[in-house]
């Protein structure tokens, strides 16, 4: 009772009995801690429904409020890809605007954002125009291994990758690929490609960005019997190739040109007549440790390879066994696992929010939703 | 909406396979038989009446266009014309058609014939937003794309802004491709 | 299913008094090509090569004959080696039959598969270069910007 009396008397007297609050400064901005934590996420929202207006937005998917959990976001157009440096404070989306929006002269460029900030410090023009723009992968847009080239999907509808030196921040070279697509960062400086017949194709760049050496892997699959997923895991330099029937390709990508590794069934033996098979837009996610995130639907069959699934299994890679199948709250369309010794599995579910798992346990912790996103399709564990 | 999206796998995952229209059930079929383009017959344009949800009468093209289910839609990946001042054939008002493409077949339960259908988006203009379908019925990845839906096939037109696909009868196929 | 049933299958079909030769090749263009070369293989300026009253010109100059065929979409199409001789051939016959030289010698399925083991890397560097041996012979230039 008198404390109420006293706060009372407060607010009558304008407070004369709590010192104010002090004044705001006006212009204050926020950055974010350098690096970033190991579990942060890149969500792209690609914007299906107005796509010149697409956003890459920063989340703390450990964080249990919206207001821990948004941390920044930047813009990114018409369907963007994306890349990150591990060894220079930037990230990088390859965008493309017109002068009149969705009309009027078209420019391709790689805009260059700071870690910190979230500014754009830089602009790479994609002379040429020929940027491919095409649902969202992660390997539109790589990193060479050294870090010193970026690599980008060109598609008119011929294919080619465009290279382009980090530090000169220019477009050096364009390879033509012989119906390939995609960049699989390979050794050093070097990409790999999955092409039309079955086959991969490997470059490795000199100096200056100039083709130094190129080797064919011939056809080791059928594209019509049982095609590899263009949507790979690279983990520690090894691809790891879903394929729409369930197996598993591994390819090595660490030296200078690719080498076919092992090819193995997901799917556990007892369980091959549900015709379990791997589906989704981005299906595929790994882990620091190595292990490998699917969704996995049963019943598939011819078309349901972009279905998404029910539930994620997670692999272990070098034992080719399988370690856990979570099964998930809400329908599963895309997956990211973060990095960290502690790792959360996220998922995109078919309402367009982010489920969050515990990797280790399949738990679900929490959903992230209503932070303006609209089509979340594919997530970047921070790095 | 883009909320469609859980109706579209809602609808996959409850559809008996029985009710498919995959054209895997009927493969090995000879009877059917090549027609080609300038001999194929005018087709009535099957238009569902202002999208009430009502069938369209029996004809040779069966079905509502502005449903994801539409025969012709079995690899789609878009936003239905018909939904937005176009129709199954034809682009909206304004648009502008890409004449390069990926191509699928289709089976058409009317007639039983697997026709060969193109898939020429309609571009310049932001995305239409109504009726949105993906299905993806011999769609391959990236690497194939003449098979490959999963592109933004507005790079044939000066904009690449995508407004929605439009579902053009190319022939009659007469082997499984 | 779909590699060893096709054999019985044409034969069956070419067969028959209702499909010829010509109309299987021509939907294997529609089903292969058309959708980048167009259904009148005009292409697009600058972005994929016009084949229409141009690809014959190719068969005059040396080098010419084994590109058409060593280009990757061709050589990497998933056509067995004589479907995709029946579809050049139709191609020839069907865009570019004045540019066709007069002694002439179709594909046949064993050239076809010698030359696509062969395919090209780097297509861009040798279309110039055979475009440029072309204008100089024949007088003509493909179109290569929009």
């Amino acid at each position: 009772m008198r404390a109420v009396l006293v706060a009372w008397l407060g607010l009558i007297t304008g407070g004369a009995l709590a010192a104010d609050l002090p004044v705001d400064k006006v212009g204050t901005v926020l950055t974010l801690p350098q690096p970033y934590p190991a579990h942060w996420v890149w969500v792209q929202d690609i914007a299906f429904e107005h796509m010149l207006d697409g956003k890459m937005i920063l989340v703390d998917p450990r964080a249990t409020t919206l207001r821990e959990q948004f941390k920044g976001m930047f813009n990114s157009s018409n369907i963007a890809a994306f890349a990150q440096s591990t060894t220079r404070p930037e990230v990088y989306v390859a965008e493309t605007f017109y002068s009149r929006g969705n009309r009027g002269q078209r420019s391709d460029v790689i805009t260059v954002y700071d870690k910190p900030n979230l500014r754009p410090i830089a602009e790479i023009p994609l002379t040429g125009n020929k940027r491919a723009s095409a649902m969202p992968g992660r390997h539109a847009l790589a990193m060479s291994g050294d870090e010193s080239l970026l690599f980008a999907y060109f598609f008119t509808p011929a294919t080619s990758i465009g290279i382009i030196d980090v530090a000169r921040r220019a477009l050096v070279n364009e390879v033509s690929l012989p119906s390939c697509a995609m960049a699989y960062p390979t050794g050093k400086r070097g990409f790999s490609s999955l092409c039309a017949n079955g086959s991969m194709v490997s470059f490795q760049l000199d100096a200056a960005g100039k083709v130094a050496n190129t080797k064919v892997l011939d056809p080791f699959f059928d594209v019509d019997a049982d095609a590899l997923f263009e949507k790979p895991v690279i983990a520690n330099g090894m691809g790891y190739f879903p394929t729409f029937n369930g197996n598993l390709q591994v390819i090595d990508l660490r030296g200078d040109h690719a080498v076919l590794g092992a090819r193995w069934n997901l799917v556990p033996e007892a369980e091959r007549k549900q015709n379990w098979r791997p589906g989704g837009a981005m299906l595929t996610g790994a882990d620091d440790a190595g292990h490998l995130y699917l969704i996995m639907h049963p019943d598939g069959k011819e078309g349901t390879h972009k279905d998404g699934g029910p539930e994620v299994w997670v692999f272990d890679v070098a034992k080719q066994t399988r370690l856990q199948r979570i099964t998930l709250k809400t329908w599963g369309l895309s997956i990211e696992a973060t990095g960290g010794p502690e790792p959360l599995l996220l998922v995109t579910n078919a309402e367009m929010n982010i489920d969050v798992y515990d990797a280790r346990t399949g738990k679900h912790q929490r959903t992230l939703a209503h932070f303006g996103q609209e089509t979340p399709l594919i997530m970047h564990a921070a790095r | 909406m883009i909320t469609n999206w859980l109706d579209a796998i809602t609808e996959r995952m409850t559809r008996s396979v029985a009710q498919r229209t995959s054209r895997r059930g009927f493969l090995g079929s000879v009877g059917a038989t090549l027609i080609g383009g300038a001999a194929l017959p005018l087709l009535p344009v099957a238009r569902a009446g202002g999208g009430d949800g009502q069938p369209a009468p029996p004809s040779q093209d069966p079905g509502d266009p502005t449903s994801c289910d539409y025969w012709r839609n079995c690899s789609i990946d878009g936003y239905l014309c018909s939904c937005c001042g176009g129709s199954m054939n034809s682009c909206p008002p304004g648009t502008d058609m890409s004449p390069v493409t990926w191509i699928g077949t289709c089976r058409n339960p009317a007639d039983g014939k697997d026709y060969i259908i193109s898939y020429n988006d309609c571009c310049g203009k932001n995305s239409c937003g109504a009726c949105f379908c993906n299905r993806n019925e011999r769609d391959r990845p990236l690497y194939r794309p003449g098979t490959a839906n999963d592109y933004n096939w507005c790079v044939g037109t000066k904009s690449i802004a995508y407004h929605c696909t439009v579902t053009l009868i190319l022939g009659v196929a007469t082997t499984p491709s | 299913m779909y590699r060893t049933e096709f054999p019985l299958l044409i034969a069956m079909l070419v067969a028959s008094p209702f499909v010829t030769a010509a109309d299987l090749a021509r939907q294997d263009y529609i089903l292969n090509c058309q959708g980048c070369h167009l259904a009148d293989g005009s292409g697009a300026p600058g972005k994929v090569p016009n084949l229409k009253g141009f690809l014959g010109n190719f068969l005059h100059v040396p080098g010419g004959r084994e590109y058409m065929i060593q280009v990757p979409g061709v050589a990497h199409s998933v056509l067995d080696n004589g479907r995709l001789a029946a579809v050049m051939n139709w191609v020839l016959e069907n865009f570019s039959r004045d540019q066709v030289p007069p002694d002439h010698v179709p594909f046949n399925a064993d050239e076809i598969g010698r030359l696509r083991a062969d395919g090209l890397l780097d297509v861009n560097t040798r279309r110039a270069e055979l475009l440029a041996t072309i204008e100089k012979k024949l007088g003509v230039k493909a179109v290569t910007a929009p």
